[in-house]
């Protein structure tokens, strides 16, 4: 019999000041962010809810913003950590500009310093948790791309995190195409978002869409997709037996 | 009498003992019949509305003994067997589970299952997937079960059970229908599916779409593990659900015609089949109107076999033929015809 009078904590390497640091658990979250490539950029789109836990707590979150001059960032996951990594960007951005060499971070340089900070902080056992899409134009070039929690990265012509991989993607799969117009991709993107809005608990009717060409990012006024509530069996569920439920 | 050592562990159980003692008659100095304690607690599990009680009453009676003049010394009362499921062993298998011991995997449709209500009636769609964890055990397997000639079903979950589930209430259909004369209606069989699935507490692992057309008009159910059911216009289940749901909650509208309807359920399905781990291989589609249904399976066959040898497989020829005489063996045994070893 092994009589042990203390527990041992399981994380002993690390030593006992390491815990209160570490993130465990997410707390303010927002859910899904979906992304495309059109024809002049990237098209990206996120509600505006900060859930905390299953109450929605805040209901103006921006979780679109540009960096710089050329990309886009959407974050899925804490708000806090999105607000960090902002931080991180910012000063990124900064010393960017204080070479004043006439070149400046374009999208893929962006998405590579963040994974590497995404991926280093998770070897730490310390994660910011977020699943981050990155999307931007540089010379033409478009880019779009993602990184998650713990540091999977990689970019495609159409991206979603959290729920939008299983209601989004399949949309996108079937129905995007290369050179999608402005029109066709915002029409796409809130197909995406009304099929999210059906089917995700966390989400709410409060959009924004960002849009990000060589010219620069606009990111849009909140506004509220149309919902459809008036199929007859909805009206009626128990037509066929009376007290049936 | 040792109903006083019973193990009261709940509340429910001090209610037991408590009836036993005012049946005990203080004047006849008699004990009470085995028979009589039974029909008393069985009382008690039948007017409780929790199922949970039902182990604990088990135990009850377990630890009572009676000793009493009669030829039952000492001995445990026989309990009749319930009869189907026995819950005892969960709480066990949970236990070790926590301790890192798992069953065997068993064999799942981890699937896209779809339904839809058109025009005319229903159409039901499946892909035909069958998993053994990571492994495809059957490419080609079959979701769409037959309920009544006017019923059908398709099943997700654990493939035992969904067969069985479904196999036995279309026996129970088929005798109402014996029994009333009369076409077999979609809220029998959801009754029958949803009472059986709630009183085996979501351990019987199908999830069923039930779709039909009978005398009140189409309709389209689901039905959950746990017994609860829905009645809806379009719906999904299995692993795939979310990538059909996808494409049905941006498709789908009222009054669809019959093509426009399989094409709708083929999509989903399609969608399932393609961004779902656990779906894939080819779409089964059954429309049920009140004419009739249709089933057609393998609808669509979006998974061909890619690249196959037109020669086929020639077997390497290692063994060199040395005889093609064949020489018969020399018998030693006389054989007699009709020899009856063990009659029937």
């Amino acid at each position: 019999m092994n009589f042990m009078a203390s527990k041992q904590p399981e994380n002993s390497l690390l030593g006992p000041e390491a815990d209160s640091q570490r993130t465990l658990y997410p707390y303010v979250t927002g859910t899904s962010v979906v992304a495309l490539k059109y024809k002049d950029g990237i098209l990206m789109a996120a509600d505006m809810g900060g859930s905390y836990g299953s109450t929605l707590r805040y209901k103006s979150v921006e979780r679109m913003k540009s960096i710089g001059k050329h990309s886009l960032l959407g974050a899925s996951g804490e708000i806090s950590d999105f607000q960090e990594i902002l931080r991180y960007l910012d000063e990124l951005i900064l010393y960017d500009n204080m070479w004043d060499d006439g070149n400046s971070l374009g999208p893929k340089e962006v998405h590579n310093y963040l994974t590497r900070v995404m991926y280093n902080r998770r070897n730490k056992f310390n994660p910011l948790w977020n699943s981050l899409v990155l999307g931007g134009v540089k010379n033409g070039q478009k880019y779009l791309g993602t990184v998650s929690m713990i540091g999977v990265n990689f970019e495609d012509n159409h991206v979603a995190t959290g729920f939008g991989n299983h209601l989004a993607r399949p949309i996108l799969r079937q129905e995007w195409h290369e050179n999608l117009s402005y029109e066709d991709g915002v029409r796409l993107l809130e197909k995406c978002m009304r099929v999210l809005l059906y089917r995700d608990r966390s989400a709410i009717n409060k959009l924004q869409i960002a849009k990000i060409t060589e010219e620069g990012t606009t990111i849009s006024r909140p506004y509220s997709l149309k919902t459809y509530w008036e199929f007859s069996a909805f009206a009626n569920p128990a037509q066929g037996a009376v007290g049936t439920w | 009498m040792a109903v006083e050592q019973a193990n009261l562990c709940t509340p429910q159980d001090a209610a037991v003992v408590r009836t036993l003692r005012v049946f005990r008659d203080p004047h006849v100095d008699r004990e009470l019949e085995p028979a009589t304690v039974l029909i008393i607690i069985t009382k008690h599990v039948m007017s409780s509305p929790s199922l949970n009680f039902q182990t604990q009453i088990s135990g009850l009676i377990l630890s009572l003994s009676f000793s009493g003049q009669r030829n039952m010394s000492n001995s445990v009362i026989e309990v009749p067997p319930k009869g189907g499921f026995s819950f005892d062993l969960c709480k066990r298998n949970e236990m070790l589970a926590k301790k890192g011991v798992n069953p065997p995997s068993f064999r799942k449709t981890g699937t896209t299952i779809v339904g839809l209500v058109f025009q005319d009636g229903v159409i039901l769609g499946a892909d035909t997937r069958a998993t053994e964890g990571p492994i495809v055990c059957d490419k080609n397997c079959e979701k769409i079960h037959y309920m009544a000639p006017n019923i059908y079903c398709c099943g997700a979950g654990t493939a035992a059970d969904t067969e069985a589930v479904t196999d036995m209430v279309s026996s129970q259909l088929q005798l109402h229908r014996y029994h009333t004369g009369r076409e077999s209606r979609v809220v029998t069989a959801l009754t029958l599916l949803k009472r059986h699935l709630f009183n085996y507490q979501g351990h019987v692992s199908a999830a069923l779409v039930l779709g039909g057309v009978d005398v009140t008009g189409p309709h389209l159910h689901t039905i959950y593990p746990h017994g609860s059911t829905d009645t809806l216009p379009f719906a999904t289940m299995g692993s795939g659900s979310l990538a059909a749901m996808a494409v049905f909650e941006s498709k789908y509208k009222e009054g669809l015609t019959r093509n426009e309807g399989i094409e709708l359920v083929t999509e989903a399905i399609c969608s399932g089949i393609f961004n779902d781990l656990g779906s894939g291989s080819n779409v089964d589609v059954c429309v049920i109107t009140k004419g009739g249904k249709e089933y057609l399976r393998n609808h669509l066959q979006p998974n061909p076999r890619t690249y196959t040898n037109s020669k086929g497989y020639s077997f390497p020829k290692k063994t060199e033929v040395l005889l093609t005489k064949i020489i018969p063996l020399k018998e030693k045994v006389e054989i007699i015809e009709g020899g009856d070893a063990m009659e029937e």
